[in-house]
């Protein structure tokens, strides 16, 4: 599992500061806007310190049974079979539960025994209590871009994190990061990445979302695959960003300017 | 006849004279979109704004037939300044619309070069292309021209050079105070024009801040000076000013501007006043039954159709919450239901195997799946409400739309909503319009209501908020949202006013979150991040900057709110 190490480009001491984490057994919260590498970063890491990671993409019907486990049914009877959370509690692995604030809110109750000093983990229908091992660590992520009333990372529950801010590279990194990927000329990668930095100066005003790193690498693999550059900005950078044509029009005249 | 023919020479000859391709002129006002986003794009600056320009003066030739015919004087101009590209409000010198487009594209991606952060880019090229397009095109209609008839100028009342006018057209020599002659376009300069927010606020001493002069709230009605047909308006406002100046004559006025109306003309109650305490932060207590708060039906309120000019926003937004009504959703884990829960039954039959006996609860089904959440619209309609966000409307036209564009969108979901107004005249005289309960359904009358109600008074938060609260503590609802759309602080006559008010506000908050209520702040006061985030907290409050969007943009607040 831990062959391939996928590619992190290090945009300050966020590498040092997870490896101290994961050492002294703290959990970790990361909090940026989408398509800007966080999920990469943990993948990253996992691959580093040598541990199996457990993705969970929650979502507002992921419950704690979903990451505890559940009963399932065999020969005749009914056996218990472990979720990632438990799988990686008992193996000593790294959890991952990206945009944890769209899990049900029963997950918390399980998430707050792990994630302080008592790093246990109790299991209510087999009536187990686990204690997790050393190399077990829970990394949880979270947008807080998206203004939810309703929906929020509860005070008590970030508390209990070391957090770590993303946000999308500089310009000459998210460049190299671009070409990295995909292969793409240094100097089509750089004019990507002016594009993307003139779109996202768009935000809150005429868009509601960034043009993120992701988004970029999307729009250079099409082009690194011989498809048609404007083209592809439109497919993979304007369309993903609003509904409203008026916009789409906007923006491609703006992508016209880089590529023309 | 003098004047027929008069005029239909003007006609004939002005018209033989003009270069213009009517059929295919652009207008600035269908571009500005487009023009806007690529001008913050390419400059980096996401303050930058469109405008429309005025004519300046022409210094070039003109020609024996313009002569004759007295035009040429003035000529369509664009230039860039600190915070604005101005455009001319139309372009026709094309016979292509296309072309004339690209004109517009072409002289906004010159003007997004000045000061550009992201400038390295193409943005040159991009221009040279446009231009030598452009340029072709125009020496194909005039073979004898050297360069396009338009192109960027340096700001007028500047000296040229401020701007690098990156081709060689005679930059036109002074401008120094070129006041376009014509009264047809005296007019639209004075319209045009950003409001100052100097003298012109004096109007609103006399409504927002009477007896403290410490916080003085500009609010600019300059337009109502613009229009100078209206006389007797005018003079009305000559007769403000005056009297303003004159302390003790003022003060005469002012109280007769504010007394309550004649109980005949008045608003009509409803029910007897509410008492409620209010926040003294100076005695750090509450006192109890400090304001008398009275629900009030807004006078003359007919049953009103959909306004026309709505009519297209809010078909879109209905559909588009319709889209989001509660759907049917499987639920597991019940003791009956139309099919065997799998999950549930496994667990049934370990526990049983364990010794454990419970009732079976193996079922699923399917049912309505509501969103349990009541919301509380709580409009200010104090008299600052009144002054203009533009040319053709005032704040309370904006909230009033934005009112009727939210109970739309919102009768399209079948979350429970309620839409009030509040105004003040001292703390025994806190006016809350019913415009919609809970209860009601969303209808004619109730548009009816929106659009009779008349801003007038001071912003006495507080006691608006804790009768909201009560309100909303009734709601069976699980969740509850109580959304304020204002347009500045509070205050009042007395001493509601500075800190007093925002305590006092403040502590009303924290009332209504501590019966699980969850306060959220709509506002277009762009000082509102003076004191919003004391009140709301951080994430509690957005400011709209274009309070024109307002109508448009709460639906859409609503359903990230919400997390639709």
């Amino acid at each position: 599992m831990a062959l391939i190490m996928p590619h992190y480009q290090e945009q300050g001491q966020e590498v040092t500061l997870f490896e101290h984490a994961f050492r002294r057994q703290l959990p970790v919260l990361l909090k940026g806007p989408t398509g800007c590498g966080k999920t990469r970063f943990v993948e990253h890491m996992a691959a580093k310190l040598g541990r199996p990671l457990y993705t969970v993409a929650c979502h507002d019907d992921l419950s704690a049974a979903d990451l505890v486990g559940r009963h399932l049914i065999g020969d005749g009877e009914t056996y218990w079979n472990d979720g990632p959370l438990t799988r990686a509690v008992r193996e000593g692995a790294i959890c991952y539960l990206d945009e944890v604030v769209e899990a049900r809110k029963d997950t918390t109750v399980i998430l707050h025994p792990l994630s302080d000093n008592r790093r246990i983990l109790p299991i209510e229908r087999t009536g187990e209590t686990l204690h997790a091992l050393p190399e077990f660590m829970l990394v949880v992520s979270y947008n807080p871009g998206y203004q939810n009333l309703l929906k929020g990372m509860k005070p008590s529950t970030r508390q209990r994190f070391v957090a770590l801010r993303f946000d999308y590279p500089k310009p000459e990194l998210e460049a190299r990061i671009v070409a990295q990927e995909t292969c793409v000329d240094d100097k089509l990668a750089t004019q990507l990445v002016a594009l993307a930095n003139a779109l996202r100066v768009l935000k809150e005003h005429d868009l509601e979302e960034s043009a993120s790193t992701r988004l970029l690498v999307y729009t250079a693999t099409l082009i690194q695959d011989g498809f048609e550059p404007l083209a592809a900005c439109r497919a993979a950078l304007v369309e993903p960003l609003t509904d409203d044509s008026e916009t789409v029009e906007a923006l491609m005249e703006v992508v016209k300017t880089f590529f023309a | 006849m003098e004047e027929w023919v008069g005029k239909v020479w003007h006609k004939w000859v002005t018209h033989s004279v003009n270069y213009d391709y009517p059929q295919a002129r652009v207008n600035l006002d269908e571009m500005r979109k487009t023009l806007g986003i690529v001008l913050r794009a390419l400059s980096g600056d996401a303050s930058l704004q469109i405008r429309q320009s005025v004519d300046v003066a022409s210094d070039a030739p003109r020609s024996l037939m313009q002569r004759i015919a007295g035009t040429g004087l003035k000529t369509s101009a664009a230039w860039r300044d600190a915070d604005s590209l101005n455009l001319p409000d139309s372009i026709a010198i094309f016979p292509q619309r296309e072309l004339n487009r690209e004109m517009y594209l072409w002289l906004t991606v010159l003007g997004s070069e000045e000061g550009s952060s992201v400038a390295a880019y193409g943005i040159r090229a991009s221009s040279q292309s446009h231009h030598q397009r452009l340029l072709s095109a125009w020496r194909s209609l005039h073979p004898e021209a050297t360069e396009l008839p338009l192109n960027l100028i340096p700001p007028p009342n500047n000296p040229p050079s401020t701007i690098p006018v990156s081709l060689a057209s005679p930059p036109p020599e002074a401008f120094p105070d070129s006041k376009p002659t014509a009264t047809s376009s005296k007019r639209q300069r004075a319209e045009r024009t950003d409001m100052p927010d100097g003298k012109s606020g004096l109007l609103m001493f006399r409504l927002e801040s009477l007896f403290s002069w410490t916080e003085y709230t500009p609010v600019d009605r300059t337009t109502d000076n613009d229009d100078n047909d209206d006389a007797a308006r005018a003079a009305e406002d000559m007769d403000v000013i005056t009297v303003a100046r004159d302390r003790k004559a003022s003060s005469q006025k002012i109280k007769l501007d504010l007394d309550l109306p004649n109980a005949e003309y008045d608003d009509i109650p409803q029910g007897e006043g509410i008492p409620l305490p209010e926040w003294d932060y100076r005695k750090q207590r509450l006192l109890s039954n400090h304001c008398r708060l009275q629900v009030m039906l807004p006078r003359g309120a007919e049953a009103l159709a959909l306004p026309t000019h709505l009519q297209a926003s809010a078909h879109k937004l209905r559909r588009r919450f319709e889209a989001l009504q509660p759907r049917r959703e499987w639920r597991n884990h019940q003791q009956d239901g139309a099919e065997l829960d799998t999950d549930s039954y496994i667990l049934h039959l370990t526990e049983r195997q364990r010794g454990k006996v419970d009732m079976p609860m193996v079922y699923r089904d399917c049912r309505e799946h509501g969103r349990d959440l009541s919301c509380l619209l709580l409009a200010d309609f104090s008299m600052s409400t009144d002054s203009w966000v533009s040319n053709t409307s005032r704040v309370v036209d904006v909230v009033r739309d934005a009112l009727i564009l939210f109970a739309e969108s919102l009768s399209a979901t079948r979350d429970r909503f309620a839409l009030y107004g509040f105004s003040s005249l001292n703390r025994q005289n806190v006016r809350f319009y019913q415009l919609k309960k809970f209860t009601e359904r969303y209808d004619a009358q109730v548009r009816g209501r929106i659009m009779a109600t008349q801003p007038g008074y001071y912003t006495r938060m507080g006691a608006a908020i804790r009768h909201a609260t009560q309100l909303l503590e009734a709601e069976p609802s699980q969740q509850k949202l109580l959304l304020l759309l204002t347009d500045g602080k509070p205050n009042d006559l007395d001493i509601y006013e500075g800190r007093y008010g925002l305590e006092d506000t403040r502590m009303a908050l924290q009332e209504a979150r501590r019966k699980g209520l969850k306060p959220f702040c709509v506002t277009i006061d762009d000082k509102a991040e003076d004191y919003l985030p004391r009140l709301f907290g951080k994430n509690g409050w957005v400011l709209l900057k274009k309070a024109k969007k307002l109508p448009q943009k709460l639906p859409q607040l609503y359903a990230l709110l919400t997390g639709r």
